[in-house]
């Protein structure tokens, strides 16, 4: 809400003799004490700060000032730090690419996730509910496990494979799960989280098949796969990445006011004029093609699209005209700061990114269920 | 402005709504009045567009209802539902403003402020609406309700039990920003279970009964004792209060009635 406090008068409609304000006036939300905008611009410094901070951080380490200059003399610029060929190399080829890309995912999941908490109305719903995820890891471990003769089929491009199986996997599961949850033209919220996690069950139910045909070396790199990784980061994979993220959260922030008017309720939606299953399908196709890149180009991330989502709300209200880019920020955010933990903590090897997002984002959950935050 | 012509629906072998013929002009406020079960919300949900009839046809300002989009429908008649389902943490006045189609924020800031003053909510524009009590929730969804109608007239506004859960002052309150919405031009219904509220704001009362209207006219008219009688089940003694109709139910007594 921008909209400072408004003067207003109790004007009685009936001659009566107006009621005086019975109870105080409780503040609205609890953590409120910056205006959204504010709140957009700090998070946007922060991720800024942080990024400056990772690209700095790894086996060569950089000052902040030789993080800028690195970036300066690859654009160009004079700046008053001076670092060489190498640093520059280090910087804007090898780690920058790994950070814009953590960037998008981050941005993708708890974008998504924004969306989706939205569109079924429950705070604590996640992308994965609507068999976005478990459809792109089966299609994922299914190529890693028989996948071979397409390899060999086109060399040239096996290492897109992989990702394109996951995404696959990702928008037929999801459109799967859409279809199973149509009665009569109509997707409930209900029914869609119904058919969303029976759609996630089965292609739960096909991962572990996989890992029971699938050998020692498949069973590492699955392993590795589903606990998520931006390992593979370079620049041709994020701007492969920014494509579907950046249409999908475009998608996603068109439905802000949709989405604020679906939460009074899905007849008084349509009262305002508003189709929900218009609505639903658009958030379903953004969240499919967010979440399918997302997990295409680093596995599974737990916990962002969740968490992300619902701190920000408790944080700026439900209002998704401040939520969805909060929330986008937020991911960047805590994406950047988790990979750089991922790198750093059991240096020269790397923790993969999902583990540190559940390690935070878990606790932040049980916080939330304990103090009773957990709720609409 | 509001043309039923023979509205039926059914259900099954169930008939919900039977035969129903009426019209709500510009400028009147009409009350639907009777028994649980006598088909009141349903009729509001094929008047308002919601439903559509088993057979016979609805017409709002002479378009009939079944050919509008949702988005003609939204700009032509607004609906206070029953119950409300929102449990997100918005403010009051962003409730209201969820209403306005459009404009610059400020000034829908503004109007909003202005609504939620006229319902007797100003002092909590900006409280948590689940943290409002039931019918303080009510009367910001009301709020909402009248910034989508507009104050130009020629809409129609429907509204489910709008009082169900106010306190006696607010619920007249209500009942007068019902009347004052017809004053502007609008075409208002509203369902009601207290006939003394029917019978003191109601241009026209429309009784209900089994599914079929057992009367439709101005309050002295329909809201005869020995017709509720009939379409109630229990008398009704009809007491002027000061040169105003006050309906009181008259309990049955042990010995049958």
């Amino acid at each position: 809400m921008t909209a400072r406090p408004v003067e207003v008068t109790v004007a009685p409609i009936v001659p009566i003799v107006p009621i005086v304000a019975a109870r105080p006036i409780v503040a609205a939300r609890p953590m409120v004490r910056l205006t959204p905008p504010r709140a957009l611009l700090l998070l946007a410094v922060a991720l800024v700060v942080v990024a400056i901070v990772a690209l700095g951080v790894g086996a060569v380490k950089l000052s902040p000032g030789e993080v800028l200059a690195a970036l300066g003399r690859r654009l160009g610029l004079e700046l008053p730090w001076t670092v060489g060929a190498r640093e520059e190399l280090i910087v804007c080829s090898l780690r920058l690419p790994r950070i814009v890309l953590a960037m998008l995912v981050g941005a993708a999941l708890a974008g998504a996730g924004a969306g989706m908490q939205g569109l079924v109305r429950n705070p604590l719903a996640d992308p994965a509910l609507v068999g976005v995820s478990n459809g792109a890891a089966f299609a994922a471990v299914a190529y890693i496990v028989v996948g071979h003769p397409l390899a060999l089929a086109l060399p040239s491009l096996a290492p897109w494979l992989l990702p394109a199986a996951a995404f696959v996997g990702a928008i037929v599961a999801t459109g799967l799960a859409v279809s199973l949850a149509r009665r009569d033209g109509r997707i409930s919220p209900s029914s869609l989280i119904l058919a969303g996690v029976g759609v996630a069950s089965l292609a739960g139910a096909g991962v572990g098949l996989m890992l029971f045909v699938a050998n020692d070396a498949q069973l590492r790199s699955v392993t590795f796969w589903t606990l998520g990784s931006l390992g593979g980061a370079s620049w041709t994979l994020t701007g492969v990445v920014a494509l579907p993220v950046g249409i999908a959260l475009a998608m996603l922030f068109a439905q802000r006011d949709a989405l604020d008017r679906l939460l009074l309720g899905e007849a008084e939606a349509r009262h305002l004029g508003l189709e929900p299953e218009r609505v639903t399908r658009r958030v379903v196709v953004a969240v499919a093609l967010a979440v399918g890149a997302a997990v295409a180009a680093c596995g599974v991330i737990a916990f962002v699209g969740l968490v992300v989502p619902h701190l920000v709300r408790g944080w700026l209200g439900p209002s998704h005209r401040w939520l969805l880019p909060a929330s986008v920020l937020g991911g960047a955010l805590l994406l950047v700061a988790g990979d750089t933990v991922a790198r750093v903590i059991v240096a020269p090897a790397e923790l993969p990114v999902g583990i540190v997002t559940a390690l935070v984002g878990a606790p932040v959950l049980l916080v939330m269920v304990i103090r009773g935050e957990v709720a609409s | 402005m509001i043309v039923a012509e023979h509205v039926t629906v059914r259900i099954g072998a169930a008939v919900l709504v039977d035969e129903v013929s009426l019209e709500v002009k510009a400028g009147e406020l009409v009350t639907v009045v009777g028994p649980n079960g006598a088909g009141k919300s349903t009729l509001l949900a094929v008047l308002a567009g919601d439903r559509v009839p088993t057979s016979g046809l609805v017409r709002l300002s002479d378009q009939v209802l079944a050919r509008q989009t949702g988005k003609q429908l939204a700009a032509r008649r607004a609906v206070l539902p029953q119950r409300a389902g929102l449990a997100a943490a918005f403010t009051a006045l962003e409730v209201v403003m969820l209403g306005q189609a459009g404009g610059d924020r400020e000034g829908r800031a503004e109007r909003a402020a202005h609504r939620l003053a006229a319902v007797e909510l100003g002092h909590l524009a900006h409280r948590s609406y689940p943290t409002l009590s039931g019918g303080e929730q009510q009367r910001v969804q009301l709020a909402r309700v009248l910034e989508q109608l507009g104050d130009d007239g020629g809409r129609a506004l429907f509204l489910d039990e709008p009082t169900a859960a106010l306190d006696p002052r607010h619920q007249h309150l209500v009942l007068a920003l019902a009347r004052r919405a017809a004053r502007a031009g609008h075409a208002v219904v509203a369902v009601l279970h207290d006939l003394t509220l029917a019978a003191r704001h109601a241009d026209r009362v429309a009784v209900m009964h089994r599914g079929a209207l057992a009367a439709y006219g101005p309050p002295a008219a329909a809201l005869a004792p020995d017709l509720l009688h009939r379409v109630f089940a229990i008398e009704f003694d009809l007491v002027n209060a000061g040169g105003r109709p006050l309906l009181a139910a008259r309990p049955a007594s042990p010995t049958g009635a």
